[in-house]
């Protein structure tokens, strides 16, 4: 298994949408952080160097999510888009190995991956003397729930490759998804969902508030939840698949 | 040990029967051309052999076991399918590499398998600009990475230049006499004929025949002689109870013989022969002839 899963961590490596998708999340992180850089001193604007900037400006990486669910999606429905689902499945006949390596591989790329966005935000934040180069506990505990947060994005990510397989569509679903039916939910006064939704358990997770937010390990448990409830049903489909 | 045993083999896609009651064995250490029309269930047949699509009835083995039982199936198998994708971003040396990881197969090993097919050359080059030739190669790079005994290659031919062809047949060839086992598809025999030392030849999914090649091959050899005393050669012919007819009035077919018995007939009654020519039954036509429609036979 741990083969499989340094298989998997070459596959990523040696794939152009990888990279693709860390310089697009990177571009987002930066582009979301200038606006906000761009507004200090305006109306709800924390002061420089307050630990509330910090979080503000190091926050902006939270849009890097949405390259880092699709590093999990591409992992999969790249197989099937490019045929290469072939000659992987002829290497390794236990198909249900290479989900899972897949699965883990990007739970532990994605979290590299968001430190890579993290370290970006507080250089730039550092060189404008927005943030104080300090290093305390608050900052630790946001890197380290930002990580949590990115790995089951990427485990949600793989899930969804699983269980739609094509990839124009498992690109879509979640951008749909995140910015369109989550945004609706308090639309239709369903706001005691919120809390149990994959968005409200990625704030809770984060280390966000709300009103009736889950506590961090219950977010965590229901993000990991919602992962698991689409690979597996969506690897027993590619289990007995004809691969033709 | 047989190398692969097909028995009762059946693949239904709803409605449509692709592969019916299917059963051959290929022999170790044998080049076996598996040959039939297109859409007769070739391909299905090779990817059940292989655990990529699961049979509605039937076993499919190698050395004994199914593909999916295998232990580290690279060793042991080696096979280049059509539609087999390669990711186009990546370069022929990852794609390999990707490939070589899991069966524990030495990254050292990459470089060698494409200098085998020629491909050393291109190995930092990105997939997405290679030809399909070089597609071919490199598929076939990918199946030769584990040292398998067993090569099964659907198609191989596909895009490949004639000097792509004659270079693949002669590798096939090498692979036999040094001990290994072939099974290659093709819906063009003439390719294999050349080569191949037995075939198995499946029409609408089911067995038309399988065997030796020389054995498949039926019909008499015929010599064809171009002459101005044709109806003397004839009755010079029968004499040694050979049988023959006269096409034209210089054009005779003598069946049943060699170009020898022809030649020596002819200088035995000191006839005048232009032109003299031994014909073998083309495995082509026996292909044909056994696969034509029933509607068709006469």
């Amino acid at each position: 298994m741990t083969t499989l899963i340094r298989t998997e961590l070459l596959r990523l490596r040696t794939t152009r949408s990888t990279w693709v998708l860390l310089a697009l999340g990177l571009v987002l992180t930066l582009g979301w952080m200038a606006a906000v850089l761009g507004n200090i001193g305006g109306i709800g604007t924390a002061a420089r160097g307050s630990d509330q900037l910090r979080a503000d400006l190091m926050g902006a990486s939270s849009i890097g999510l949405f390259p880092v669910l699709l590093l999990g999606v591409v992992a999969v429905t790249g197989e099937f888009h490019h045929h290469t689902v072939t000659p992987t499945f002829l290497v390794t006949p236990h198909r249900w190995r290479v989900l899972a390596a897949k699965a883990v591989a990007c739970a532990l790329t994605g979290p590299l991956v968001l430190v890579v966005f993290l370290v970006a935000t507080w250089t730039v934040g550092v060189v404008t003397d927005a943030i104080n180069p300090t290093m305390d506990t608050t900052l630790l505990a946001m890197t380290g729930r930002s990580m949590l947060v990115a790995a089951c994005w990427a485990l949600l990510g793989v899930g969804v490759g699983a269980a739609v397989r094509n990839q124009t569509v498992a690109v879509l679903v979640p951008l749909v998804w995140f910015l369109l039916i989550e945004m609706l939910i308090p639309a239709y006064g369903l706001n005691m969902l919120i809390p149990w939704s994959p968005g409200g358990a990625t704030i809770a997770l984060a280390g966000g508030r709300f009103a009736g937010a889950l506590p961090a390990w219950a977010a965590l448990l229901v993000l990991v939840g919602y992962g698991l409830a689409l690979l597996v049903p969506g690897g027993r489909a590619i289990a007995r698949r004809d691969i033709s | 040990m047989t190398a692969i045993s097909v028995h009762g083999l059946v693949k239904r896609f709803g409605r449509v029967v692709a592969v019916d009651d299917l059963s051959f064995e290929v022999q170790p250490g044998t080049l076996t051309g598996f040959v039939g029309p297109n859409g007769a269930g070739k391909t299905t047949t090779l990817r059940m052999i292989l655990g990529l699509v699961r049979p509605t009835a039937g076993t499919a083995l190698i050395d004994g076991v199914p593909y999916v039982r295998l232990d580290r199936p690279a060793r042991h198998v080696g096979a280049v399918l059509e539609s087999s994708g390669f990711h186009p971003g990546r370069t022929a040396r990852d794609h390999l590499h990707v490939l070589a990881m899991p069966s524990g197969i030495p990254i050292s090993r990459v470089d060698d398998v494409l200098s085998e097919v020629n491909l050393s050359g291109a190995a930092g080059r990105r997939v997405g600009g290679f030809s399909l030739g070089m597609r071919q190669r490199l598929g076939l790079a990918g199946a030769l990475l584990g040292d398998p005994g067993l090569l099964i290659l659907d198609e191989p031919t596909n895009g490949l230049d004639p000097a792509g062809v004659h270079w693949l047949r002669t590798f096939l060839r090498q692979r036999v006499d040094h001990g290994g086992t072939v099974l290659v598809s093709s819906h063009l025999l003439a390719e294999l004929a050349l080569s191949a030392d037995s075939v198995i030849i499946i029409k609408d999914g089911r067995l038309v025949t399988q065997g030796p090649v020389r054995e498949i091959a039926p019909g008499p050899d015929t010599v064809r002689v171009r002459t101005p005393q044709a109806e003397q050669l004839r009755t010079v012919l029968a004499a040694r109870g050979v049988a023959a007819v006269v096409n034209s009035p210089d054009e005779l077919i003598a069946s049943g013989v060699d170009t020898e018995v022809v030649g020596e007939a002819v200088a035995a009654a000191g006839l005048v022969v232009y032109e003299m020519s031994g014909h073998r039954p083309a495995l082509e036509d026996a292909f044909l002839a056994l696969t034509r429609d029933e509607g068709s036979r006469p």
